[in-house]
């Protein structure tokens, strides 16, 4: 579990970022967390993996105090991945960038070239390991980036705002990724914009505010709530306006059409 | 601060024609070189700066910071120099076969000085004149209204080069790089994943603003017009003078034999 | 809308240092105050397009372009941007690149001071472009400080402050957030409702392009694959979908049912979702 208590952060010359925030995010589950910029969900993420440490409060990671212990150590049990990939994608060699975390944790190194081809298999990247990352196309680049991350094999993982520059395609690609990873047994949390996709592929929404949490609960209740998500400046799809429209609970397009279908069948009979 | 290195402020320094400014930093490196042999002589330039530092609303917290900084830099100049003039004059302290004479002393603070003064005038410079009102300083010294205004551009790209360095640390951090333990050399090399990306960031953020620029038709017209143009006022002509009068006599004291 | 704004006949682009081309052979035409959305997955040359209409490539972004194209009355390929001055206005996708200077008055007086204008007519341009967008407490400003959707705001009013007559938009919101899209958005409708601007716009949101385009052009390879209004574009789910367009929600949900057996026409947008439902 990765647990908030009462969690406050101030930057040092700044508003505050996140205002007693109390939650827990229990394994198993694939999260999806929206906001409007300034909300604070990128301070969350960084709390949760150490690279903050909170001004008031404590952020417990699988029972280790985030205050007290190594950012490398909290490493092996929270994954972060950054929004863009070209911000940590260095070495010559797809192998060198993906064992990079490896070599540098002290991980053996007859178990690193297995870790890397599993991490690389688990995000559907077939490259040769001596490919360079440069070559690789932008969405290839994300899928690389998760891999470096996935290396170290870690029972969380954060993304932050993975869909920026991918189309809706490669965007679904992405999830079904995520969601093969959350199938494996892994917690996956994912910081994003686009409604329709949490939708599809979440068990939990939270919904972040000025520095508090304002929402969190089930796709259905959250992303169906069309109201609140307006009343809060979030710009619902039309297929969630559909979703609540015919009071539809399944959030996808075919979930949609099934109630839809079900509908017009009783009009038809009646 | 960093985001640019002008700071908005009301300053006598900030209400003082660019031009009068620069020509005041030229005066200060000019006396500055002309005294470089005698530390007593560029003593006066080095106040004068740290006057015009506290005029400029910078205070004196960032002048004892600029000078604290260089306080290493003052240690290695004077042995260096007091060393290489160990022969001549009479000896002050003798720490070994280290001998460090008056001459010596009064070479090395020369030297000193004629780093540290320049560089606090355009410390001066820069913090008090927006970079818009650099580029039309430059053009109207002849530079080429494009590459004044490169001026305006290059430090826009700062902000996002201390970013991204901020941010790709953070990000290499979280795969287990120690940048602070190993030998000189090792810590260069475990600075590549730092360097790398913030590099990539820093070409592509030129590649977009090149685009964001010529969208903007920078170039279209050879002259450039702008808006603000800062106005030549009395003040300014009496700064100049007084300025001239003080460092041209410097420059006068320092070069009698 | 009569004259053509934008004519793109048989146009072929690559980039330097690569060997295959980008653009294969498009042709479009745009006329006068209309708005036309380019859609289609990465690589599909959308974003390409809008280079060569602004005259950045082959003139800042070194390329191979042929054909030939026509923006606002000027030979792009033979003038370039420069041959432009000012015609034609640009807004991209990343906010952080756009915005320059230290402040929001400097930011809107650049374009028209790079075109040499005299002083007083820069002053009245920064002026009547913070009117219309209502800037005008933002213009002592550092736009640094301001968020995503306010710095895009800064931008197209920086582009607008040139007078242009044709506006390209290379995704102006897939960077910014529900807040920031909105502001931008909304901005752009008026935009185009208010001062008839011709505007070719490269977008994934397919539901805002439903509610504003006049017509859409799907891109696939380097191509126009689709054209036409958004009804007759979108209605073909499955073709759009093929070339790797996401179809409007509704559609997607309209093109289910008709699957399940329903023998409906599919709307694209919510309101004609609506009368499907028999208003029930």
């Amino acid at each position: 579990m990765i647990v908030f208590e009462k969690v406050s952060y101030q930057y040092p010359r700044g508003p505050s970022a996140i205002r007693d925030v109390t939650l827990e995010i229990k394994k198993g589950e694939f999260v999806g967390v929206i906001g409007h910029s300034g909300a604070g969900k990128t301070t969350m993420a960084k709390l949760a993996v150490g690279l903050l440490k909170p001004t008031k409060g404590r952020v417990l990671v699988e029972g280790m105090d985030t205050a007290k212990t190594p950012v490398s150590e909290l490493a092996r049990k929270v994954g972060y991945v950054y929004q863009n990939p070209d911000m940590m994608l260095f070495a010559s060699s797809i192998l060198e960038e993906v064992s990079f975390a490896l070599r540098n944790l002290g991980y053996p190194e007859s178990e690193i070239e297995e870790r890397v081809l599993r991490a690389l298999r688990a995000v559907d990247l077939n490259k040769p390991l001596s490919a360079s990352p440069h070559a690789l196309s932008f969405g290839e680049k994300h899928r690389l980036a998760i891999a470096c991350v996935l290396a170290v094999e870690p029972d969380y993982i954060i993304l932050d705002e993975p869909t920026t520059g991918l189309d809706y395609y490669r965007c679904l690609l992405l999830f079904e990724v995520l969601r093969k990873l959350h199938q494996a047994g892994r917690t996956v949390i994912v910081i994003t914009h686009d409604l329709d996709l949490l939708a599809r592929f979440s068990t939990r929404v939270i919904v972040l505010e000025r520095s508090t949490v304002i929402g969190d609960g089930k796709p259905r209740e959250v992303l169906g709530d069309v109201e609140f998500l307006s009343e809060h400046g979030f710009v619902p799809t039309h297929l969630l306006q559909l979703a609540r429209r015919t009071g539809s609970e399944d959030l996808t397009p075919e979930g949609v059409a099934r109630t839809v279908a079900a509908r017009l069948r009783r009009q038809a009979s009646a | 601060m960093l985001s640019g290195i002008y700071m908005e402020g009301r300053s006598l320094f900030h209400n003082l024609d660019p031009r009068a400014k620069l020509l005041w930093a030229l005066l200060v490196l000019a006396a500055s070189i002309a005294a470089q042999f005698n530390g007593l002589k560029s003593l006066p330039v080095f106040i004068s700066t740290l006057i015009a530092l506290s005029l400029s609303g910078i205070g004196a917290g960032l002048a004892a910071l600029l000078v604290f900084n260089a306080s290493v830099f003052l240690l290695v100049t004077t042995l260096v120099w007091a060393g290489m003039y160990a022969s001549q004059g009479t000896p002050l302290v003798t720490i070994g076969f280290f001998r460090i004479t008056d001459v010596g002393l009064l070479v090395a603070s020369g030297k000193f000085f004629l780093i540290v003064n320049p560089i606090l005038a355009f410390v001066v410079f820069f913090t008090t004149t927006k970079p818009y009102h650099i580029s039309w300083t430059l053009e109207k010294m002849g530079v080429p209204s494009k590459l004044a205004f490169s001026f305006v551009i290059a430090l826009s790209l700062l902000p996002g080069v201390v970013r991204a360095v901020r941010d790709v640390t953070d990000v290499q951090k979280l795969r287990g790089l120690s940048l602070d333990k190993g030998s000189l050399l090792e810590r260069l090399r475990k600075h590549v994943p730092v360097i790398v990306p913030v590099i990539s960031r820093l070409l592509s953020d030129v590649w977009d603003l090149s685009m964001v620029l010529a969208s903007r038709c920078f170039g279209v017209s050879r002259k450039r017009s702008y808006v603000e143009e800062p106005r030549w006022t009395r003040r300014d002509t009496v700064f100049v003078l007084i300025s001239a009068a003080f460092y041209l006599g410097v420059v006068a004291w320092a070069m009698r034999p | 809308m009569g004259n053509a704004a934008v004519t793109v006949r048989n146009l072929w682009a690559k980039y330097v240092g690569s060997g295959d081309w980008v653009l294969r052979g498009v042709n479009l035409e745009v006329r006068e105050g209309e708005m036309l959305f380019l859609m289609g997955p990465s690589g599909c040359g959308k974003s390409t397009l809008l280079k060569v209409l602004a005259g950045l490539l082959p003139w800042v972004i070194p390329g191979t372009v042929e054909g030939e194209v026509l923006v606002a009355g000027v030979d792009v390929l033979r003038y370039g941007y420069k041959g432009l001055a000012g015609k034609v206005g640009v807004v991209y996708q990343n906010p952080e690149v756009q915005v320059v200077t230290r402040s929001v008055f400097e930011e809107l007086a650049m374009a028209p001071e790079n075109l040499g204008l005299p002083k007083e007519e820069v002053r009245a341009r920064v002026e009547s472009v913070a009117k219309a967008l209502g800037l005008e407490d933002y213009l002592f400003k550092d736009p640094q400080s301001l968020s995503g959707g306010e710095k895009q705001l800064v931008a197209i009013a920086s582009v607008l402050a040139m007078r242009p007559r044709v506006l390209l938009l290379d995704e102006p919101t897939s960077m910014l957030d529900h807040l920031g899209t909105r502001l931008v958005l909304d901005l752009i409708t008026q935009l185009k409702r208010e001062y008839g601007l011709t505007i070719v716009a490269a977008e994934h949101r397919v539901e805002w392009a439903v509610e504003v385009a006049d017509r859409v052009a799907v891109m696939s390879d380097g191509a126009v694959v689709l054209e036409g209004s958004p009804s007759e574009v979108f209605s073909r789910v499955e073709e759009v979908q093929k070339y790797g367009v996401r179809p409007p929600g509704v559609s997607e949900v309209a093109y289910n049912l008709v699957r399940m057996g329903f023998p409906i026409r599919i709307p694209v947008r919510l309101s004609e979702m609506e009368e499907v439902l028999g208003g029930g």
